[in-house]
């Protein structure tokens, strides 16, 4: 249960990686990253080491899947898709996640 | 059970990255490329000059080296690689100055089995005693000393000569020594 910071941040990543392909469906990385940029408002910039990092990370765990395809504009591209694990695993961190904010809130919220 | 299986599957992706290393570099160079060529027809789409557009993906997407090594990284078979490269630059080194090379190792062979033969002597001698005598306890070593001359070693006469008398010693045997 006790992650190191890293491992947290990692973990953030990749939830919202999971996500982003949950609903958007096969994506390349230059997607998932605009996707999640956009989402948050540009509140989260990637810098693009630490979103392939990413993406290394959750194929080898089988949580995603890569193929080598073509773009809408016809440019060559490494699309991703979520796998049936990465999508279980998802749900999981979801409400993993949803617990932890909002225990967070509640605390930091009261002030008495 | 799930969690066992993630290890080695995990365990095995990072054997296979350290094995195809070549081939996922030159898959990431491409899939670099391929982003920025995504990002500047966004740039291009919303009016952006093509060669600022090109500037500007650059400069967001930040240091491609440092993405490469973030890529390697997260592999998970950087140890491994580093100690491949180590060994091969070693390598090639010992083979760029083969006469040094060739030298070292015949002086190791020399030392060593210089080392294993002394060693097989005192092993028997000193620690574990021959193999073929019954109880190395009670074998003793008799030398001869010279006070008047430097002379040295038994001769092979004196051992005989010793054998024919009556002696506390059930046998005596030369060791060492050639008999002279």
């Amino acid at each position: 249960m006790a992650e190191s910071k890293l491992d947290l941040l990692q973990g953030t990543l990749d939830l919202m990686v999971l996500q982003t392909l949950d609903v958007m469906g096969p994506l390349h990385g230059y997607g998932i990253s605009r996707r999640i940029e956009q989402l948050s408002e540009n509140e989260i910039l990637l810098n693009q080491g630490t979103i392939y990092a990413a993406l290394v990370r959750l194929q080898q765990r089988g949580w995603i899947e890569a193929e080598w395809g073509v773009s809408e504009n016809n440019r060559k591209a490494k699309f991703y898709s979520i796998t049936k694990t990465g999508r279980r695993r998802m749900k999981e961190d979801r409400s993993e996640w949803d617990r932890i904010s909002t225990a967070m809130r509640r605390v930091l919220s009261a002030t008495r | 059970m799930a969690h066992i299986d993630g290890n080695i599957r995990e365990a095995w992706a990072r054997l296979r990255s350290f094995l195809l290393r070549q081939e996922l570099d030159r898959e990431f160079d491409e899939e670099a490329s391929s982003h920025l060529a995504l990002a500047v027809d966004d740039y291009v789409h919303s009016g952006v000059p093509e060669a600022e557009a090109r500037r500007i993906a650059r400069l967001k997407f930040g240091s491609v080296e440092a993405a490469k090594d973030a890529h390697r990284d997260s592999r998970g078979a950087t140890w491994l690689e580093g100690l491949f490269r180590d060994l091969s630059h070693a390598w090639r080194g010992l083979m760029r100055d083969r006469g040094v090379t060739l030298t070292s190792i015949v002086m190791l062979i020399l030392v060593i089995g210089l080392n294993v033969a002394v060693f097989a002597v005192v092993d028997t001698m000193l620690f574990r005693g021959f193999p073929l005598v019954k109880d190395n306890g009670r074998l003793v070593y008799i030398q001869e000393r010279h006070t008047l001359t430097n002379g040295c070693c038994l001769l092979y006469a004196d051992l005989l000569a010793w054998q024919d008398q009556v002696s506390p010693f059930r046998g005596m045997a030369f060791v060492g020594a050639k008999p002279s």
